[in-house]
């Protein structure tokens, strides 16, 4: 006679089950996770990046004189400028402009040693964040 | 040998239960469900309009920043009481400003020297293919025998290419000959050098007047005041305009093409101001905006607002600044 018994889970298995599952769920809500942040910074991006050329194209359309003088109020390439916007704006974007070395005739390397006339650098970078341009330009252009 | 096997099957009270469990869960999450399929609806669309919102964009850009003039949206003109350096247009269409009749969007520079269509190896924009661009213009600056830019407001009265037969008015303001190429606005209009003669600076001598423009040892070697540069040809070179505007909720880029597009023929040949092609860049606009940025001492700038609208309801604006030949 072939008695065959039939049986539920015990708990036991049950819980090995789910603590096994809760495991593998892991790395699946964390790639869904990944994907959802990596569509956010992407639109961060592309949004900053019209913001960003957009501003750059403002500055590249001012009279050099007027951004000459602005790095010489800020008097270093870490400090902003009034071309800045106001603190407390969503998504700032802050400017930067200093004379710069075009030749780098001192030989250091350093961009902003032994700076020329008639040259700037000009930085704009959205606030806390990796976004930036910069250029250079040079006066009458 | 016999075989004894016990098995139970659930019973009809188990399955209703849990069918009915099972119904109460499904009932619980339909609607995040419902919520996820209809983000990702909402999402797909915003990304769809995102994608052409940026390539229209990158178009006007590209043409924008690659041209050496920015021929409308025309300067303010303090006479009239719609402003001529912003035009805005919505769809569904919104109310003009002040005696303007409709609001249109429109942004039309010259066209870019890269552009080579027929692949000639010269510049589409260089006419008679002599090695320069927009040299020599001609009374009706765009050669298209029409007021304007042919088909378009130029001046956002809210009438396209008013007094037909005007076809020396280059900017649909009712006069020509207004301004010769000098820098300066001669007839106080807002507008600098716009609607010039054929003689472009005015000065009633071939070129330059007491100058030897061409460098051929002559001085002002010709009668001819309308050969703007002493070459012996007056009328060489018209503006040939890339014109990017509404028609319904399309937004077109009109290219001019160096071959007889339509058909007519004029005395100075079969390509003309009147050869274009048009293609939509963007669907589903809902508001086109351009606006002449500019500050006295600054480089020219154009500001573009660009707005679209998908059936679903999302919406997606891009805008950006540029400068008139700042790719240059």
């Amino acid at each position: 006679m072939n008695t065959h018994r039939q049986e539920g889970l015990t708990l036991v298995e049950v819980l090995i089950t789910m603590a096994l599952l809760a495991v593998l769920l892991v790395p699946a809500i964390n790639a869904l996770q990944t994907s959802a942040i990596g569509a956010n910074v992407h639109r961060d991006l592309a949004d900053n990046h019209f913001r960003l050329t957009s501003r750059m194209e403002e500055l590249l359309a001012e009279p050099y004189a007027n951004l000459e003088t602005a790095a010489l109020a800020a008097g270093s390439p870490t400090i902003e400028t009034s071309y800045s916007e106001a603190g407390g704006t969503p998504g700032r974007l802050v400017v930067y402009v200093s004379a710069c070395d075009g030749d780098n005739a001192d030989n250091d390397d350093d961009l902003f040693t032994g700076t020329d006339d008639g040259i700037l650098w000009i930085r704009v970078e959205a606030e806390n964040t990796v976004h930036a341009l910069q250029t250079v330009r040079a006066r009458g252009y | 040998m016999s075989s004894y096997r016990t098995q139970s099957a659930f019973t009809l009270v188990e399955l209703l239960t849990a069918l009915a469990l099972a119904a109460l869960i499904l009932a619980a999450t339909s609607g995040v469900v419902n919520n996820v399929m209809g983000t990702d609806a909402t999402v797909a669309e915003r990304n769809q309009l995102q994608r052409d919102a940026r390539f229209a964009l990158h178009r006007i850009v590209a043409a924008t920043s690659h041209s050496r003039n920015l021929l409308l949206p025309l300067p303010d003109n303090p006479n009239t009481d719609w402003p001529e350096h912003i035009r805005e247009q919505t769809i569904p269409a919104s109310a003009p400003t002040g005696s303007s009749t409709f609001a249109s969007a429109v942004l039309a520079v010259t066209l870019p020297e890269y552009v080579d269509l027929d692949a000639d190896g010269f510049p589409d924009a260089d006419d008679d293919r002599d090695g320069r661009i927009d040299e020599d213009l001609p009374n009706d600056v765009h050669h298209d025998f029409l007021p304007g830019i042919m088909g378009i407001d130029d001046d956002g009265d809210g009438s396209v290419d008013e007094n037909p037969s005007w076809f020396w008015d280059d900017d649909e303001g009712g006069f020509y000959n207004e301004d010769p190429i000098d820098g300066i606005d001669n007839d106080g209009d807002g507008a600098i050098d716009e609607d010039p003669a054929s003689d472009t600076n005015g000065d009633g001598c071939p070129g330059i007047c007491g100058v030897d423009d061409d460098g051929n040892g002559t001085i002002d070697g010709t009668s001819d005041d309308t050969d703007d540069d002493e070459e012996g040809t007056g009328f060489e070179d018209a503006y040939d305009p890339v014109v990017f505007y509404l028609e319904g909720d399309s937004l077109l880029e009109r290219m001019p093409v160096p071959w007889n597009e339509d058909g007519n023929s004029s005395p100075d040949g079969p390509v003309d101001g009147r050869d274009w092609v048009a293609s939509p860049i963007a669907d589903n606009v809902s508001r086109f905006r351009v606006e002449r940025v500019g500050t006295a001492g600054s480089k020219q700038l154009v500001n573009i607002e660009l707005e679209l609208t998908g059936p679903a309801g999302g919406v997606v604006s891009v805008s950006t600044n540029v400068r008139i030949g700042g790719a240059l």
